[in-house]
């Protein structure tokens, strides 16, 4: 059941986001930043968290997980009463991803040259 | 105004015509090398860029029985970042250089220019060359290659190929009798996905200057082609001379002819040696068994980068013309 | 040749968009990713008996790994030239352009190529990711510094 739900979930944001891309002189780039807002403000009203509980992996695996992990952690720290816990909480929970990601980039990169 | 300039004392010697696999489906009894892919025998795109330019530079040579010593100038250009790949290996030679750049019309330009200086009998031999690869260019202008992005049905290739040619004062069977420069527009558009339709205002204008100026019609030539407008382009050009009342039968389009059938390169072929490995290996023959006597070629070009385009700047387009007769036995 | 006809013109020639195939492609590509990510979260949680944060990091860093990979053997782009939004939205299409970036500037070198080009196409992501939850956080700190707690 979980599968279908993630299934769903996951192919109507690309849908919603394909659209976009089609119909407007957005670049990929732009979309992309853009469900990341989108992802952070969801998860600053807290629809966010319920979307992850219903829909499971359809919700986490797309990049607007990325801004609500983001939020997230900021808002650890904003409960915190001292400001600057904000910046020091802000990269705690989307370090593992990002780290793991430009570390295999890069080790790739040493291994291997451009292809068309 | 200097636009139009009929000439008497400048032909076609030889051509070096290099290419790989996708590009000699429709060329392959013409080319001089045919190599398996992009990179030939280098490591990095630039290396296959700057040694199938090498390669067409020495069968041009060969050809024409002429040694490096015997060249006036050398013109040469193409897409990389400040014409490094054309400046490097005319470091290779000894006489007087002329970089240019105008995207994909730079071959045109290139002789066009030559012809001038061959008319005023300031020189007996030029040299011209252009080249292009998919890597080099779609690193500077679009995206990394391995990037994964889902391109518009309207963008166009960049083909792996250079051409070297060899004009001079000499008499052979093909001559270039006029020449026509073209001026630069601004298409207001900034669709880069799209260039072909935008290319076919230039290359409007300056068919049209050239008809008027030599007082003929399209029909009166075997054929017309242009360079780089792509599928869309063509069909944009085609219903806008039909609009003022030209015969469009023997209009074609290099970029469309060289990657015919192939859905994986879109729209077509562009780049600045799109036009050149058709028309100096493919319409030269045709031109040499007196199939084709008299030729149009137009090579167009879009005349932006990606700093322009993301500052809200139109692209600015051109397009230059030259005109080849084969000559009767005499 | 005026140019609103020459733009009536290119209207008319411009071939139609591949729009249902693309919009199919994209649903059924996005929907599959997830569902990969939903069973290696499955595979951590019940099969290696991960606590709950590392399944999600390991369903994370699978996604990622096979995105950097498929990038490697160049069969990412013939795909999402395929498949469209269904491979750039999800964590896939992140690590897609790190991996293409990093890979393009070999040629200049460690620092002025790879170093220089891995967050060419990623880095706004990043920091406009950052730059509105910081502006999120501090509409927070200051309605909790006021007592109005309209969420808990």
């Amino acid at each position: 059941m979980t599968y279908l739900m993630s299934f769903l979930f996951a192919g109507t944001v690309c849908l919603l986001a394909q659209l976009i891309y089609e119909f407007t002189k957005l670049t990929q780039g732009h979309i992309v930043t853009l469900f990341v807002i989108i992802g952070a403000s969801l998860s600053f009203f807290n629809i966010y968290d319920k979307i992850i509980e219903i829909f499971h992996s359809g919700a986490t695996s797309l990049i607007m997980n990325y801004g609500h992990m983001l939020y997230q952690s900021a808002k650890i720290g904003a409960k915190t009463n001292d400001y600057f816990q904000i910046f020091i909480e802000i990269m705690k929970s989307t370090s593992g991803l990002v780290s793991y990601a430009i570390i295999l980039a890069l080790i790739i990169s040493f291994i291997k040259r451009p292809r068309p | 105004m200097g636009i139009n300039i009929k000439l008497d004392n400048c032909y076609i010697y030889s051509c070096g015509v290099v290419a790989t696999k996708e590009e000699a489906l429709h060329l392959s009894d013409y080319l001089d090398i045919v190599h398996d892919s992009l990179f030939a025998d280098g490591k990095y795109y630039v290396d296959g860029e700057k040694q199938m330019l090498i390669e067409a530079i020495s069968f041009a040579l060969t050809k024409a029985q002429l040694s490096k010593d015997d060249l006036d100038f050398i013109l040469g250009g193409d897409l990389s970042n400040q014409i490094t790949t054309s400046t490097e290996i005319a470091t290779l030679f000894e006489t007087s250089y002329l970089g240019l750049f105008s995207a994909c019309a730079t071959s045109v330009e290139a002789i066009n220019i030559a012809s001038i200086i061959l008319e005023g009998k300031k020189a007996k031999n030029i040299l011209v060359y252009t080249s292009s690869n998919y890597g080099v260019s779609e690193r500077q202008f679009r995206y990394p290659t391995t990037y994964g992005i889902q391109k518009k049905q309207t963008c166009t290739t960049t083909v792996n190929g250079a051409v070297a040619i060899i004009l001079s004062s000499k008499k052979t069977k093909i001559k270039v009798s006029a020449v026509t420069f073209g001026r630069a527009i601004d298409s207001l558009s900034l669709n880069v996905n799209d260039m072909g339709s935008l290319m076919a205002i230039a290359a409007f204008d300056t068919l049209k200057k050239h008809l008027k100026a030599s007082e003929t019609n399209c029909k009166d030539y075997d054929l017309i082609l242009t360079g780089d407008l792509s599928k869309v382009g063509i069909s944009v050009l085609k219903q806008m001379l039909k609009e003022e009342g030209e015969d469009v039968d023997n209009i074609s389009d290099a970029g469309e002819l060289i990657y015919k059938d192939n859905e994986k390169k879109l729209a077509g072929g562009s780049g600045p040696a799109c036009l050149p490995l058709v028309a100096f290996s493919l319409i030269i023959n045709k031109m040499e068994s007196s199939e084709y006597k008299k030729v149009l070629l137009i090579a167009t070009g879009s005349l932006h980068s990606k700093v322009s385009v993301a500052q809200q700047h139109n692209i600015p387009v051109i397009a230059h013309l030259l005109e080849l007769i084969k000559e009767e036995e005499k | 040749m005026t140019y609103t006809k020459y733009q009536e013109i290119v209207k008319k020639e411009t071939p139609k968009k591949k729009l249902a195939q693309h919009l199919l492609f994209a649903f059924i590509s996005g929907g599959l990713i997830a569902t990969l990510g939903e069973l290696f979260y499955n595979f951590a949680l019940n099969i290696l008996h991960f606590p709950l944060e590392e399944s999600s990091f390991f369903a994370g860093i699978c996604l990622v790994s096979l995105a950097s990979i498929l990038t490697m053997l160049t069969f990412h782009n013939d795909l999402a030239q395929l498949c469209g939004a269904g491979m750039f939205l999800p964590t896939t299409g992140f690590a897609n352009s790190l991996t293409s970036a990093s890979m393009e500037g070999r040629s200049e070198g460690l620092i002025q190529g790879i170093g220089a080009s891995i967050f060419s196409l990623a880095g706004s992501v990043i920091c406009y990711g950052i730059l509105i939850s910081w502006y999120f956080a501090t509409i927070y700190y200051l309605l909790n510094l006021w007592g109005i707690n309209i969420w808990a």
